[in-house]
């Protein structure tokens, strides 16, 4: 199993900073994806706020992967979604985000076994004001566990 | 909005989940994790029913908010996964006012909110606060 000394390691990281911009094509298949009212308006459903920051930063969901030591793809699950919403996201406004991984802490349960809870926050801005900042865990179950949890 | 504590939030529905929207949002989101997509990820060569995506959860969620108060109301989601949403499940988001506040002239509800399965399963539970005017 990896040492949690070595995750513990990832306390501080810093995302390369970078931006991201709302297409309206994307709005539209997100919000078909959840099943939401098509978008009448420039303002983007609320689960981009999982989509954006990490897009906005250049990781795919790999390279988090990879970062964070998952054993595999679907070794990991999703903890908590803490979105904190200053100024509604909108199609075509080109988002600044910085972030950081903010804990590491290896953890039991019962359903999954040995994981790790990595806590990362990123914020978006829109000409220099908050638009908004998200604090999300994510469970990367290590090999002696039992995954029973919910995916990101 | 006339809203008080206790008040119910009307609940949003949807049903059967499916794989073609599970399979959807793994493009948009490039999440490459093969059990959003692929059923044959069960093991020693056994399909496994799709897993809904997180974000999907949560989407419901927001959607049930939104048509409540509309589309630029969510001002904190805050949530807990607790279990699964298979292909072929049905959801109901739900939620109650637990409290008003008002700031800066605008009028505010904070929520408990949930969703579950339709056999009554707890899927996530959490808090939101929406502004209601």
């Amino acid at each position: 199993m990896i040492p949690v000394e070595q995750m513990k390691l990832l306390e501080g990281y810093r995302f390369p900073p970078g931006s991201y911009k709302i297409e309206h094509w994307e709005n539209y298949l997100l919000t078909e994806a959840t099943s939401g009212k098509k978008p009448t308006s420039v303002y983007a459903h609320p689960s981009f706020l999982f989509h954006v920051p990490l897009a906005a930063v250049g990781l795919t969901y790999q390279e988090i992967f990879d970062l964070c030591l998952a054993e595999s793809a679907d070794a990991v699950r999703a903890g908590e979604y803490d979105w904190e919403i200053f100024k509604p996201l909108e199609e075509s406004i080109e988002y600044q985000a910085q972030g950081q991984i903010l804990s590491v802490e290896r953890k039991v349960g019962n359903q999954a076994g040995v994981f790790d809870a990595v806590v990362f926050a990123i914020e978006l801005s829109d000409s220099g004001q908050l638009a908004a900042r998200v604090t999300n865990t994510w469970l990367f179950l290590r090999s002696n566990s039992n995954p029973g949890g919910q995916t990101k | 909005m006339n809203t008080s504590v206790g008040d119910p939030i009307p609940t949003w529905s949807h049903g059967p989940v499916t794989a073609e929207r599970m399979a959807l949002m793994a493009a948009i989101l490039r999440d490459p994790n093969p059990i959003h997509f692929d059923p044959a990820t069960g093991g020693n060569g056994e399909t496994a029913p799709r897993i809904n995506q997180g974000p999907l959860n949560v989407g419901y969620i927001a959607n049930m908010l939104t048509d409540w108060t509309g589309s630029a109301s969510i001002k904190r989601l805050k949530v807990r996964f607790v279990a699964n949403v298979f292909e072929g499940d049905y959801v109901k988001a739900s939620g109650v006012v637990v409290a008003t506040h008002s700031k800066d002239g605008e009028e505010f509800a904070e929520c408990d909110v949930k969703l579950t399965r339709s056999n009554g399963d707890l899927v996530l539970t959490g808090t939101a606060t929406v502004r209601i005017s």
